[in-house]
């Protein structure tokens, strides 16, 4: 084959590279995220310790090596060969070390989580980082015209691609396993023109083709096998767009599992009882109600009532059919079934209830924070009756509260009476709040005895559970001057960070300090045009993390358009790259631009959220991402150029980059937006690239 | 800028991950297996430097002539340095003599049914006084109180309540009883005697709520005092007990034989936590156990399991399997086994063992019918195990407001 046949080939490993580099992160988060915990921070860690291994990898590619080596086309095919197997070896290894490392049943705390995620992500990581530098190498040798911007830029399309991929196509008809499969497919054909081109011998060639063929196809066998995480036997397994849903029924018990945590179980009376009973007794004639979230136990509950509208909103369909096969939900049609994100259908309807009741999980991401603050408690009070009730309730406390709880409680009510008159927050192991414009008695068994509602729960265990001492107790620890949790100003989530923090008995403070002397550590070793590329990558994740939980503020839980922000963030880098790839003369000056449009694009989408009303178009938020992208996508070539251009520059970039895109999550995540809020994590990112305004005009 | 070498590279690299692996070790010994020995260790150098008003000299232990401690208390037998804190969190040496540091100082008062604890052959109707003092010598993965059971007793809100005190509010509130419960009564020995003995004298009947953590000398003292106790039964595997709630099984079992000889009243709880408590052999093997060592009449209780703390990824107990365990504790000869945490479920019922009829109808903590003449069975006089009193009638439902 020619040097021409087999650039074209090394090309086409980084380009399936990139796609497939985009569907693994995405199957392995959310398998992170079921194995252990779905909140921010073991997003934020995953894709931390992604980036930073890729950065790592980008740099460790070029250090050391002898050129002669950088340059072999089977070098680089053999490592493209490993990488096509390493997502699904990797996410086997998850599997497997989950059950060997935890005992069974139990959560974990952040750092064996953090250590973990480190562990098993890192050698695929590393990898991909590593991948792209070598390719780079090889194409320079064959064609000394290759550009960083172009592998770059190939490197990039392939992750759009991947990413769009993944959430258009694959998140409805694969499993994890499948995606990878489907994902690695590419990359090992194009591995394997890369090795036959670089004439591998065929006795050589086919055993590896098929042993990673084999590696692949294996995992798919297991997938099932390998997914357990119930007792008893398995009846279902899917996964959705919204997650991985399994039910396992044990001594004819059925016990659905919606990420990893028992959500629904059969002859569980209590909470249905108390989530239904509470709310509606204080309601004198009900006759709509709408529950958000919840379970079939609780539609059994509200059959009692004999209501005239009973409106159910379940975001995922297949959660509500596996609940109907496996009879923990009636297959009843007097049920208006809403597949909608919730907050999304109350702020559509124009129907009035006479109860609300709110069971979805805890507050304890940013995604579930939009059903209790300021404007979701107003949404829900507009859509109350006279005399309706809106009820939810989270995890409480068997004898003591804690302070955390305290804080917790105290916010959600605090929040809950800007939009109330009258809030009773009830004790116990869920504390329950009823929010009415009107008193809200309290003698609820009584209440259900004469509306002649029969209840093995809700009214015999009431008074032991709930008396006048317990609820003084409770009353005298909330604080009248706690903070309102609002949509944009998220006050529960750091609460509830803390209180996970708490249960652990850790402190992220470790961390913290670990991350910052690494970071000054690093940062203190770039030169101006890294720094303004690390400030880039952080700022484009960052700010897609923001985009994200902004949008859902807005418009909800939209599958398809959170798949097109995300995919929007990543477009504009090529096109950005390519350009400032033909613009060599304009150097320093077009980091300075795009550091300058970067600047003026989030004082814009600050003014765009301070000013708009419910009805702000979406399309600003994939406008803002492309833009955004496109600005940083200009500054990689530029940044490359600055620093001489050669392998070593190009791998020191890549590396900035992907280190800055580590910090940009982590950052967002977990400290500008529940220390500072939207406006005041805006503000920081445009602090930050103030400073590499200053760093970028130090380039030539 | 600084020019990166090959060997700077790498030692940089390598720093980076011994410190993102520093955190990782300091946080995998307790998950390092799924099977690992979760028992609680001695916390060096924790003891306050000062001790405060709630602290007694504690009871139940011996000085060593290099001012070291060993704690006499439990089975853990701390060995404890001037400075050091026992694996409970609230006994501490403190310049060669060892302290308690919860004694007036409960994190949780309640006015709780006696049922709740549960208690259903103690004075059923009846209402208990019931604390807690933080801290615990377990490390239950499922504990329900672990805010306060895994705290020190200096970290937590609490009121000041001296034994005297303690008596004056169980009288005031119409408690009959006062329960040590919550949290694991045992490492607040010193409060829990000192106010039994007071409450004695007063007329309150004492109830210890308890994992049964305890040397056998400490606990006949204590059943000199105590009119009732529930006590866990976690499991009947040492094994289990080692990797679900940080205890050793042998010490239990002498606690339920130390209790049986004193004559106390207890009943014993048993969670039946899936993948760890639910071998049908076990229970089996268990209540041969409490047949042949304890007799027929202590009630037992399965309890099902909702998920708690750190173990919130298994399902519910299924229903079936509680009811199978009480089949198999009938079978054995046991004669009065509960099903707990099913609402409305008919093995919450006392029935008579002897004619089999229902004595005792519960309905969540309430118990609106009862069948029974003084002690015995109103309808073959049978005399039933337990502590009786006619004067407890259900409690009536206190008003709620708005």
């Amino acid at each position: 084959m020619t040097p021409g046949h087999r650039g074209k080939a090394a090309e086409a490993v980084v380009l399936t590279a990139g796609i497939q580099a985009t569907v693994a992160q995405l199957v392995i988060v959310r398998e992170l995220m079921t194995r252990f915990s779905g909140n921010e921070f073991v997003i934020a860690v995953t894709l931390f310790a992604w980036l930073a291994a890729g950065g790592l990898g980008a740099r460790l590619a070029v250090l050391g090596l002898p050129a002669e080596a950088l340059r072999r086309a089977r070098g680089l095919a053999a490592w493209a060969l490993a990488m096509t197997v390493l997502p699904t070896v990797t996410l086997l290894s998850i599997r497997w070390l989950r059950a060997q490392l935890f005992a069974p049943g139990t959560s974990a705390g952040f750092y064996p989580i953090l250590g973990f995620i480190v562990l098993t992500v890192a050698p695929y990581s590393l990898l991909a980082g590593f991948l792209v530098p070598r390719a780079l190498a090889l194409l320079r040798a064959l064609r000394p015209a290759a550009t960083a911007a172009r592998v770059y830029g190939l490197d990039n399309v392939g992750n759009v691609a991947g990413g769009a991929i993944f959430a258009f196509v694959l998140v409805w008809c694969t499993t994890p396993m499948t995606a990878l499969m489907s994902a690695g497919a590419p990359l090992l054909a194009a591995a394997a023109v890369l090795l036959k081109s670089s004439n591998v011998p065929r006795r050589v060639l086919a055993p590896a083709l098929a042993g990673a063929g084999l590696v692949l196809g294996a995992g798919a066998w297991v997938e099932t096998a390998t997914v357990d995480m119930g007792r008893g036997r398995p009846l279902f397994y899917e996964e959705t767009r919204y997650g991985r849903l399994t039910v396992f029924q044990d001594q004819g018990e059925a016990t659905l599992f919606r990420d990893g945590r028992p959500a629904v179980t059969t002859r569980d009376p209590a909470g249905a009882e108390a989530a239904v009973h509470y709310p509606l007794a204080v309601v004198d004639r009900p006759s709509a109600v709408l529950v958000v979230g919840g379970s079939g136990a609780m539609l059994a509950e509200l059959e009692k009532y004999r209501l005239d509208t009973v409106d159910y909103v379940e975001i995922d369909p297949a959660a509500v059919r596996l609940q109907i096969a496996a009879g923990l939900m009636p297959a009843d049609a007097s049920v208006n079934r809403i597949h909608q994100d919730g907050r999304a259908y109350l702020a559509a309807t124009g129907r009035r209830y006479d109860a609300i009741v709110l069971a979805v999980a805890e507050p304890d991401t940013l995604q579930l924070n939009r059903y209790f603050t300021e404007s979701f408690f107003r949404l829900a009070a507009d859509h109350l009756r006279p005399g309706g009730v809106l009820s939810f309730s989270v995890e409480g406390y068997a004898n003591y509260i804690a302070p955390v709880q305290a804080r917790k409680l105290s916010i959600l009510r605090q929040t809950a009476a800007r939009c109330f008159r009258h809030v009773a927050v009830l004790p116990g192991e869920r504390v329950f709040f009823l929010c009415r414009q009107d008193p809200v008695p309290l003698d609820i068994p009584e209440r259900l005895a004469a509306k002649g509602i029969p209840t093995t729960y809700a009214g015999p265990y009431f008074y032991g559970d709930i008396d006048p001492g317990r609820i003084a107790a409770l009353e005298a620890a909330l604080d009248p001057a706690a903070p309102v949790n609002t949509d944009f100003n998220p006050q529960l989530i750091r609460v509830m960070f803390a209180a996970w923090f708490a249960k652990f008995a850790t402190s992220p403070t470790l961390f913290a300090l670990a991350t910052t002397v690494l970071a000054a550590f690093c940062l203190r070793r770039m030169g101006a045009a890294e720094y303004v590329l690390w400030t880039s990558g952080a700022v484009v994740m960052g700010s897609e993390i923001l985009v994200i939980f902004a949008f859902q503020v807005i418009r909800g839980y939209i599958y398809h358009q959170l798949g097109l922000i995300v995919t929007a963030f990543l477009a504009g880098l090529m096109p950005g790259a390519l350009l400032a790839a033909r613009r060599p003369a304009w150097g320093g000056r077009l980091l300075v631009g795009a550091d300058a449009a970067m600047i003026l694009l989030l004082a814009g989408l600050a003014g765009f959220l301070a000013l708009g009303g419910p009805g702000r178009p979406g399309v600003v938020f994939v406008g803002f991402g492309l833009a955004l992208s496109l600005a940083a996508g200009l500054q990689f070539p530029a940044a490359v150029r600055c620093r001489g251009g050669g392998l070593a520059a190009a791998a020191r970039a890549f590396g900035a980059d992907l280190a800055g895109a580590a910090a940009g999550p982590l950052m967002m995540g977990l400290v500008l937006i529940p220390y500072g809020g939207l406006f005041g994590a805006i503000a920081l990112m445009m602090l930050l690239k103030l400073s590499s305004l200053a760093a970028a005009r130090r380039c030539p | 800028m600084i020019t990166l070498t090959r060997r700077g590279f790498l030692r940089g690299t390598a720093a980076a991950f011994c410190a993102a692996a520093l955190p990782y070790g300091w946080g995998l010994p307790a998950a390092a297996r799924a099977d690992a020995d979760i028992r609680g260790h001695i916390f060096r150098g924790d003891a306050p430097d000062k001790l405060w008003p709630w602290s007694r000299e504690a009871m139940h232990y011996r000085s060593l002539a290099d001012g070291r401690t060993v704690c006499g208390l439990c089975p853990h037998r701390c060995i404890l340095s001037p400075g050091d804190r026992g694996v409970c969190r609230v006994r501490v040496n403190v310049a060669g003599k060892m302290y308690t540091l919860g004694y007036g100082n409960p994190c949780a008062v309640h006015l709780d049914p006696v049922e709740k604890k549960p208690l259903y052959h103690f004075l059923p109707g009846s209402r208990a006084f019931s604390l807690a003092v933080a801290g615990c010598n377990l490390r239950c993965l499922n504990c329900q109180n672990w805010e306060i059971s895994q705290a020190r007793p200096e970290d937590v809100r609490t009121i000041e309540l001296f034994p005297d005190q303690v008596v004056a509010a169980a009288r005031q509130s119409g408690a009959a009883s006062i329960a040590y419960t919550y949290t694991e009564p045992i490492v607040f020995y010193e409060y829990m005697y000192d106010t039994a003995v007071r409450a004695r004298a007063a007329g309150l009947r004492n109830l210890m709520i308890s994992a049964g953590y305890i040397n056998p000398a400490p606990l006949r003292q204590l059943c000199q005092v105590i009119d009732g106790a529930n006590v866990n039964l976690k499991s009947f595997s040492d094994a289990i007990y080692r990797r679900l709630n940080g205890a050793r099984l042998e010490p239990i079992l002498a606690t339920f034989e130390t209790l049986h000889e004193a004559g106390v009243h207890f009943e014993m709880t048993n969670l039946v936590v899936p993948g760890y408590v639910d071998d049908p052999k076990m229970v089996r093997d268990m209540c041969r156990w409490i047949v042949s060592r304890l007799g027929p009449d202590h009630p037992l209780h399965f309890t099902r399991f909702f998920p708690k703390y750190k173990l919130d990824r298994l399902a519910p107990t299924p229903v079936q399997t509680l009811e199978d365990f009480r089949q198999i504790a009938l079978d054995a000869g046991i004669r009065y086994v509960y099903v707990g945490n099913v609402p409305g479920h008919a093995a919450n019922h006392t029935y008579c063992h002897r004619c089999g009829r229902r004595i005792i109808e519960r309905r969540g903590f309430l118990t609106p019918e009862r069948q029974m003449d003084g002690g015995r069975c109103a309808f073959c006089g049978t005399p039933i195990p337990g502590v009786w009193d006619k004067r407890f009638s259900t409690p009536e439902p206190t008003a709620g407001h708005g």
